[in-house]
């Protein structure tokens, strides 16, 4: 009896031991050592859990940076309350959360494009938990970097998901400081820089300067 | 030969059953925990097919692009690459083939290919932000990452959550001028294989893995087919992708 009892308990002490080192390396290898791309969101990451914004305030607002911050809170408060796909595109998993500084901390200083433009830390095996990227320019910066733009939105960060295709995991929006708290930040600019839909569509252009075409011989069918 | 009581065999010690449950418990737990999380999908299915925002619709005549038609720009970077030769040899290898051999017209006209007339870089930027696709193409491509000096490559920008998945308002394919030059069949087989990453399709899983009939997966990946154009088989996937059928 006294030694099935020893037996037993060396069994349970070893099975302790086996499931400590065990679970102790499954979460080892756990840790992400790539993050996973996905599309069934709008935060394109599937280790980010809601959306996490990043700041950089051009050094001349540093002076302004409470009232900047507090500005553009109340900017996000309105999207997340006023979105109808704030919930779907999976930003309310967690609460959104604002961080002064950003990965890079990239601050453009030269005249951007408004298509294909590049701010902040480009290709990336482990992108951020950032979704959006945010520099704020004092006017001066502003006019020499976004012209007569209110704003401009470019690519943050890519990750690579075949060995020559890469894709926007993070969005920058380059915004002029007047621009927080306007209506147009938050219906057109803020959605932009997040992935979601705007809530002020522009009026729709299309580009009516094109070839004639013949498809397969046939004129193109609508 | 000698029998023996029960008694004079000593059985094998047993261990008591719950102790053989907890092990089984135990290491079930700890397997668990090992056992890779499965995020990779299958070249033409799955979650994560990038493809560009329009591909759902179509809202344009015969004669002129709609909003849900998918127009592209082309710019060569290179005096190698005569621009006029290169746009029209693209608009000729995208749309004015044989139908057969051309993704114009993939799903009832959800891709409705439409060259902008200009080159991107003489389109104001208000239209070019409206054109969804850009071709561009270099002797080299040393600012594109991934690109670089050897590979043709696909950039996926501008991501919008709409109709249940992300999709994105702009693709760039950056083509490396060796692989076009020589406007010919190869020449072809560059610009259908990038185009099906713009229209949402992906590569094989690996060199000369998972061949079959398509523009994704022929010789250039290792693969036997040396096909040049959207097959049926690509242009189904494409469909489905376009109708929702593949993505969430």
């Amino acid at each position: 009896m006294r030694t099935s009892s020893m037996k037993e308990l060396a069994h349970v002490a070893a099975m302790l031991s086996v499931l400590v080192i065990g679970v102790r390396c499954g979460t080892e290898t756990e840790e992400p050592d790539h993050v996973h791309f996905t599309t069934e969101n709008a935060l394109l990451v599937s280790e980010r859990s809601g959306l996490q914004v990043c700041v950089e305030l051009d050094p001349a607002l540093e002076g302004r940076s409470e009232e900047l911050l507090g500005a553009l809170k109340a900017d996000l408060a309105a999207l997340e309350q006023g979105h109808p796909d704030w919930q779907k595109a999976g930003m309310a998993r967690a609460p959104v959360r604002l961080q002064l500084g950003c990965p890079g901390k990239a601050m453009p200083s030269e005249r951007l494009e408004s298509k294909g433009a590049q701010v902040g830390p480009g290709l990336s095996i482990r992108p951020s938990p950032f979704r959006t990227f945010i520099y704020v320019l004092d006017e001066a910066k502003a006019s020499q970097v976004l012209g007569e733009q209110q704003a401009i939105r470019a690519r943050a960060e890519l990750m690579e998901v075949s060995d020559h295709q890469m894709v926007e995991v993070s969005t920058a929006l380059v915004i002029r400081a007047s621009a927080l708290g306007t209506a147009s930040l938050r219906e057109e600019w803020l959605p932009l820089g997040t992935g979601l839909k705007l809530l002020r569509e522009p009026s729709e252009l299309v580009n009516t300067h094109v070839t004639p075409k013949f498809s397969g011989g046939e004129p193109a069918q609508p | 030969m000698s029998l023996h009581s029960p008694k004079e065999v000593s059985p094998s010690p047993r261990s008591p059953r719950w102790i053989v449950l907890a092990w089984v418990a135990v290491l079930s737990v700890v397997a668990w925990r090992h056992v890779p999380v499965a995020y990779a999908s299958h070249s033409h299915t799955g979650s994560t097919q990038l493809h560009i925002s329009t591909i759902h619709g179509n809202n344009g005549t015969a004669t002129a692009p709609g909003s849900l038609d998918e127009q592209y720009c082309i710019q060569s970077h290179t005096g190698s690459i005569d621009q006029t030769r290169m746009a029209n040899f693209i608009e000729e290898t995208l749309a004015k083939l044989a139908s057969a051999n051309i993704w114009d017209g993939t799903g009832s006209w959800k891709v409705d290919l439409w060259r902008a007339a200009k080159p991107c870089h003489q389109i104001d930027s208000a239209t070019r932000a409206s054109i969804g696709t850009e071709y561009h193409i270099n002797t080299d491509w040393p600012n594109v990452s991934l690109c670089g000096t050897y590979y043709s490559c696909v950039v996926h920008d501008n991501p919008v959550y709409e109709g249940g998945h992300t999709h994105f308002k702009w693709m760039y394919s950056y083509l490396q001028a060796e692989h076009v030059s020589g406007y010919d069949t190869r020449a072809r087989k560059f610009i259908n294989h990038e185009t099906g990453h713009v229209l949402g399709l992906k590569d094989p899983a690996g060199y000369g893995t998972d061949c079959q009939a398509s523009v994704m997966h022929n010789d250039l990946y290792g693969c036997p087919s040396t096909v040049w154009y959207p097959t049926a088989n690509d242009k189904a996937a494409v469909t489905r992708i376009g109708n929702y059928q593949n993505t969430y």
